[in-house]
């Protein structure tokens, strides 16, 4: 097994982390990883597996008393009509659960949560002050490049616990930390209206009362703009779970607390060589709020659908924090599943083969429009050695609407994959 | 092992799940090329004034502390002096204070601007310096803030002070030296012994307003202030060296008969003092006196035969008298010894006795190794490309009748000539770029056709060119304008005050028909911006004329072009304009001049000054491709040997010599080198007791080569010696030659030393306190708080604030253009009085108390003709922006002392700080 756990690392470290174009806020939300849930339609309660635990749902750990390590990862390909090869790794995260008590779980983890990666834009255009707004009395052109990274990551305590034969409740602490850093070049050009192109950089040709003029760009200075941006904060959910023969319900709220910003800008003028730091902290002013509501229908033993919805509020972030000075979105989304169980009757190495299929669809509410994501989810898992080991395996497909390039669409592709191992390291067994 | 154990069984599992990983590591996101959103957008912000706030502010400071000294009228008429004060208590400690004897004492000042051409001319009025030696009842530190009463203390004492003689003002290039010693000979007892406190005062009273301009004891370089020039004497023990005698004379021994010589170096400073020369030369004194020989006046005798061993001649020295009592004995030793053999021919190279020998063999043995057609050294026998009139062109006369003249008086030879150089010497003085009188060469902007206008015929030609005078004040026809078309302004649409008053091309006002971009007030067409402005489009011209100069400059408005109504400036009005040259202010080739010289006089008129003719071939001789036929420079001898005697002889054309490939005819070859003989010398160590007297033993002679020994020293008297020098020989020689060497004596001695120092500082302490003689002027209160003033003498800035600006420098996140953000200020013409060399002001920070803090930026430089400053405010603001000045609390703008210190700076009531940001 350990050859697994380090072949996922080593993906996760050894990749850029490059997302597709979530240039807004943080970056984009991550907070499913774990494949098996992921496969129902992009879920966070429910998994199909035989234990039905989702490592994102705190009331559903309790189901095992192993000790079990997860680990997930997953990549990413994204296209839109203007860039058609984009792909992103989506960062490991692990979790480790030990029973604490009969139908108690104990556990931690570490996964991302925001992620920009590494996103690199020049400016395909020039941008123009024009003379009546220069200070120079001539139009000036500037041209930017952008370089973004980071992002924010939790680091999770979770307890979950049986409270009576139907009923299960759970709470998830997250401390949130991470950084975020953009690398941006500030190009600027005095501008040169003339007959001749010659010299500097062309930045059109067009006709004017019968001559063909040459709009040339000569460079005049460069400004490298360095942003370290240092982000802390926390965050508590709750999550309560009903669960008959026939029908699980489930409800999760969540608070997260002001996100507070160390931010350090570092400016360097390059043709005077000269450089100055700004450094300042602010932090939110609002708390965010996230809820969740789930319902699963056991049609056989081995097979049922699901439903989600979830309602996300914006991530409360400073606003000088945000990339491209756009906030987070709230996020509204919806998520149906379904799952079917091949049971291995015999006595063998496996125990079960879960199919699972689903689709969901989700609206990006920023302050100047929705965004729709929509897509399908299809996965499989397979549990051996008595159900104490699984792999899970998803894949998402969807398309988007592309929140950099407006207009666009995004389609993108994901593939997923969880190892859980259990042991019996602190299982209590009764003395013979 | 046991990690490819189950789940996964095969190897081939294995390799796929890495395979996989390099296929992931592989994937390469395209790069995405687009304007996001959300970005960097440039904003501009203008801060004003804030008038309540800002105002003029007057410190304590003088100019005490300023690098510069004045002296004489100032610009605004107020007369100064320089006060020079030179700190006893520093010259002190130098040794000077204990001098025996003291001969100069100078106090030099140095000028900032030039004070006399060749220390001859002077460029001030030299009668009008008065220098002045007073006693300083009164010490002032130099941050003293001189002020009426000060100053009129000294000014007694300078009324009743006599001044010091012209004779002891010295004025130089760059500098004045003052002969305080000769003014006042006890000057260095009055400094170090009664440690008076004595002051050089330096008045200047032109007739005209003008100032001397010194660098004071406080510039960067303390050596460019005031120095203190002495030249004294110490008595001090030293060592010296002393010849222990002179050489007298030397003679031939008995051998030696009706031969010329020896020679000697008799001058003991030189290197080659006590060299002897024992040869043959054409001269009757035995000194040689510009060593070392060059012996080619080295006659052909026998000095020495093969075989002889006998006294070569004798040497009369005579003891060193100021050291005759002090030494016992003399230590002799030879040096530099070598002998000239002679042979005919030593080096063995000559045709008759060797039919492969080159010289002497009636023909060139040159061999052209670097293909440049001359002889070079190393190439064999020397010949001289003269043509065949064997002369240089620097010695060429030009007469038939005596073609060369060695001494160049009568060369006609010119290279530096003007006239008839073929070439425009023409320098446009008034820079109008005509020809006027007194700027050399007469030339005529007629274009190519050396046509005025007035005179073309309408097919290129010339009308003066077609009548018999080929005079140019031919009146004929008027065709009209440019009829030869050449003129620099094709269509004649030239604006000009007073000959084209109604014409529009540069006309300086925009008339209709003269194209400009129809573009709005952001000069930027739609088209590359993808919106238009306000006024684009619109067909009209929106231009505000700021600064009233007639032309479009940026900030105007829309763009425009003063073409002309046909819309074309003069290049585009035809095709092919290159050829339009007339009445372009510019000589173009082909246009007409007069190669008359720099006097514009030519040859045979009157007054022409016949030297400038341009002659680089007085003689006409030298090879050309026009000139074929020359033979001066042709790249090969030009040699007929008339007399047939194969040798070059006066008359026969360019000389040679045909002294062999070695180049060295046969009287010099036995000095060559690699044919000298050197000399055995043996022990070569003659010590003789002057007391004893005792014979030097003579060496055991080898016979087979040349030895050189002393072979007797005798004592003449008690003041003079005889030394006898004796030669053998296994060859016959035309001479020999060495050096006499022997141990100097050294003594010591006690000696009045003699120092020349020029001071401006004695270790880290400088000598001199210098001050610039006129009272501060204290500005009025309600002045202050009505103007912006800025003066570096009288310590006045201007205080400024910025309205909301401290409100804008808290948002961390804006990120300020370096380039684009500057303070504008305007300048007051009426209350501004800049010196021509410009002056330079910075900014400096305000702090929480008020009081100024560090310096901000670099300073910026206002020429005497602006009308307005921009300071470079980026670097500033986001200093201010993190903290790492402070809070801002307004700037002061101030002079610094660097160029003339009473520039006076007055600013208009509006400046203005422009930002351009982003965030």
């Amino acid at each position: 097994m350990k050859i697994y756990f380090f072949l996922i690392l080593i993906t996760g470290i050894g990749f850029s982390q490059a997302t597709g174009l979530s240039a807004y806020g943080v970056g984009e939300k991550t907070h499913n990883s774990d494949p098996a849930s992921l496969a129902l339609g992009n879920s966070s309660f429910f998994s199909g597996n035989s234990k039905h635990i989702s490592i994102d749902s705190p009331s559903s750990l309790w189901r095992s008393a192993l000790t079990r390590f997860s680990i997930h990862s997953g990549f990413n390909y994204l296209s839109t009509a203007k860039y058609p090869d984009q792909y992103q790794q989506n960062l490991t995260s692990f979790s480790i659960l030990f029973p604490v008590g009969i139908k108690k779980v104990f556990g931690f983890g570490l996964q991302p949560i925001y992620r920009s990666n590494k996103l690199n834009i020049t400016d395909e255009d020039f941008k123009f002050i024009g003379a009546d707004e220069s200070i120079t009395g001539a139009p000036i052109a500037y041209k930017n490049t952008y370089a973004i990274d980071g992002g924010i990551s939790e680091l999770f305590l979770l307890y979950s616990q049986k409270l009576t034969h139907n009923i299960s409740g759970g709470i998830k602490y997250s401390l949130l930390f991470g950084n975020q850093s953009s690398n941006d070049e500030l190009y600027t050009y005095d501008v040169q209206f003339d007959t001749l192109s010659s010299g500097g950089l062309l930045i059109n040709e067009f006709v004017d009362n019968e001559d063909t003029l040459y709009a040339i760009a000569n460079y005049s200075g460069m400004t490298e703009i360095n942003k370290y941006r240092k982000f802390s904060g926390s965050g508590i959910s709750a999550e309560g779970r009903y669960a008959d023969e026939k029908h699980e319900f489930v409800i999760n709220l969540m608070l997260n607390g002001k996100i507070n910003v160390e931010t350090t800008n570092q400016l360097t003028m390059v043709n005077s060589y000269t450089t100055t730091n700004n450094t300042f902290e602010n932090s939110a002013t609002d708390f965010s709020s996230n809820f969740g509501l789930g319902y699963r229908y056991k049609i056989l033993n081995n097979s049922g659908i699901t439903v989600e919805i979830h309602n996300k509020s914006p991530f409360n972030i400073p606003e000088n924090a945000v990339i491209f000075n756009i906030m987070p979105p709230r996020e509204e989304s919806i998520h149906f599943g379904g799952y079917y169980q091949i049971r291995n009757s015999k006595i063998g190495y496996w125990n079960n083969l879960n199919m699972r299929g689903g689709a969901y669809a989700k609206n990006l509410e920023f302050t100047d429009g929705v965004f729709k994501d929509v897509g399908g989810t299809i996965g499989f898992g397979l549990e051996y050695l008595g159900n104490t080991q699984s792999i899970d395996i998803a894949f998402r497909f969807g398309r988007k609407d592309s929140r950099l390039i407006i207009g666009e669409y995004e389609k993108y592709i994901s593939f997923h994959i969880g190892i859980t191992t259990g042991e019996k390291w602190f299982m209590k067994r009764r003395r013979k | 092992m046991k990690i490819f154990t189950p789940p996964f069984y095969s190897r081939k599992i294995n390799f796929l799940l890495l395979g996989g990983l390099i296929l992931f590591l592989s994937c390469q996101s395209d790069p995405i090329v687009y304007n996001p959103a959300g970005g960097y957008e440039y904003q501009k912000k203008s801060f004003q004034l804030n008038k309540d706030a800002s105002k003029t502010v007057q410190g304590d400071l003088h100019t005490g502390m300023s690098p510069r000294l004045y002296s004489g009228i100032l610009l605004n008429g107020d007369r100064v002096s320089t006060l020079i004060r030179l700190l006893p208590e520093v010259l002190d400690s130098h040794e000077v204070c204990s001098a025996d004897s003291i001969s100069k004492v100078n106090i030099s000042l140095f000028s900032i601007t030039q004070l006399a051409d060749e220390d001859t001319i002077f460029l001030i009025q030299k009668d009008s310096i008065q220098i002045q030696l007073i006693s300083l009842n009164e010490i002032w530190d130099e941050d003293i803030v001189l002020d009426p009463t000060k100053l009129s203390t000294i000014t007694n004492t300078i009324n009743t002070t006599p001044t010091i003689s012209n004779s002891l003002i010295e004025i130089k290039n760059q500098s004045i030296d003052v002969q305080i010693y000769d003014h006042d000979s006890d000057i260095i007892q009055h400094w170090c012994e009664t440690q008076e406190e004595l002051g050089i005062v330096v008045s200047y009273i032109p007739t005209d307003t003008t100032y001397l301009e010194f660098y004071s004891s406080n510039g960067s370089e303390v050596g460019l202030g005031p120095r203190l020039s002495l030249e004294y004497s110490i008595e001090e023990e030293t060592s010296k060296s002393h010849a222990r005698y002179l050489i007298k004379d030397v003679s031939w021994g008995e051998q030696v008969e009706n031969i010329n010589g020896p020679y000697y170096v008799d001058d003991s400073l030189s290197g080659y003092w006590g060299t002897f020369y024992a040869m043959s030369l054409d001269w009757d004194s035995p000194i040689i006196t510009n060593p070392p020989l060059a012996y080619d006046s080295v006659q052909n005798s026998e000095i020495v035969s093969a075989g002889q061993n006998s006294p070569l001649f004798t040497i009369d020295l005579e003891l060193n008298p100021e050291i005759i009592n002090d030494i016992d004995s003399i230590s002799f030793s030879i040096l530099n010894a070598v002998a000239f053999m002679s042979e005919s021919d030593p080096k063995g190279d000559n045709f008759d006795t060797d039919s492969t020998g080159t010289e002497n063999n009636g023909q060139l043995d040159w061999t052209d190794d670097n293909d440049n057609g001359q002889w070079n050294i190393g190439e064999g026998e020397e010949w001289f490309d003269y043509g065949e009139d064997n002369c240089p062109d620097i010695w060429e006369t030009g007469n038939a009748d005596d073609p060369c003249d060695s001494t160049s008086t009568l060369s006609i030879f010119n290279a530096i000539g003007t006239e008839v150089n073929e070439q425009l010497d023409w320098t446009d003085a008034n820079e109008n770029k005509l020809w006027d009188e007194g700027e050399g060469e007469e030339w005529f902007d007629w274009g190519s056709d050396w046509c005025p206008d007035s005179l073309e015929s309408g097919d290129g030609f010339c009308i003066a060119n077609l009548v018999p005078c080929n005079c140019l004040d031919y009146s004929g026809e008027d065709l009209g304008y440019d009829p030869n078309s050449d003129n620099a302004d094709p269509v004649g649409d030239d604006w000009h005050e007073i000959n084209n008053p109604d014409s529009t091309e540069g006309n300086y006002k925009w008339d209709p028909g003269e194209p400009f971009y129809d573009w709005g007030l952001d000069g930027l067409p739609m088209s590359i911006v993808g919106y238009s402005d306000a006024f684009e489009g619109d067909s009209l011209l929106h231009w505000t004329d700021n600064n009233s100069n007639g032309a479009w400059d940026p900030g105007e408005g829309e763009r425009w072009f003063d073409t002309g109504t046909d819309g074309k400036y003069n290049e585009d009005e035809v095709e092919n304009y290159e050829n339009y040259t007339e009445g372009n202010f510019v000589f173009n080739t082909g246009e007409r001049y007069f190669d008359c010289g720099e006097d514009n006089i030519c040859n045979d008129a009157e007054g022409d000054d016949e030297t400038d003719d341009y002659n680089i071939d007085p003689n006409g001789d030298n090879w050309s491709a026009i000139n074929s036929t020359g033979t001066e420079v042709n790249d090969q001898l030009d040699w007929t040997d008339a007399n047939e005697n194969k040798l070059w002889d006066e008359g026969e054309g360019e000389e040679w010599f045909d002294w062999g490939l070695d180049g060295i005819q046969d009287s010099l070859e036995a000095f060559h080198v690699s044919s000298v003989i050197p000399i055995e010398r043996y022990d070569n160590s003659y010590i003789f007791d002057l007391d004893e007297e005792i014979l030097q033993p003579t060496p055991d002679l080898e016979t087979d080569t040349v030895s050189l020994w002393i072979s007797e020293i005798r004592k003449v008297d008690e003041n003079s010696l005889n030394i006898e020098v004796s030669v053998q020989s296994n060859k016959a020689l035309k001479g020999l030659q060495f050096q006499l060497y022997h141990t100097p004596f050294t003594k010591l001695d006690t000696t009045l030393e003699t120092y020349t120092r020029s001071i401006a500082q004695i270790g880290e302490d400088k000598l001199f306190e210098d001050f610039t003689l006129l009272p501060k002027s204290e500005y009025d209160p309600l002045m202050l708080d009505t103007t912006l003033q800025i003066n570096y003498a009288n310590d006045v800035a201007a205080f400024l604030d910025f309205d909301s600006l401290n409100l804008f420098l808290e948002n961390k996140e804006y990120i300020f253009s370096h380039q684009y953000s500057n303070l504008v200020f305007y300048i007051d013409a009426t209350n501004t009085d800049i010196h021509e060399d410009g002056m330079w002001v910075y900014l400096t920070h305000s702090s929480d108390l008020g009081d100024d803090g560090s310096i901000l930026g670099y300073p910026t430089y206002v020429p005497s003709s602006s009308d307005s400053v921009e300071i470079s405010m980026g670097q500033i603001l986001r200093a201010y922006q993190s903290g790492s000045l402070g809070s801002y609390n307004g700037f002061k703008l101030k002079a610094n002392d660097i160029l003339y210190n009473y520039s006076k700076l007055s600013i208009k009531n509006n400046p203005r700080i422009d930002v351009i940001f982003s965030q």
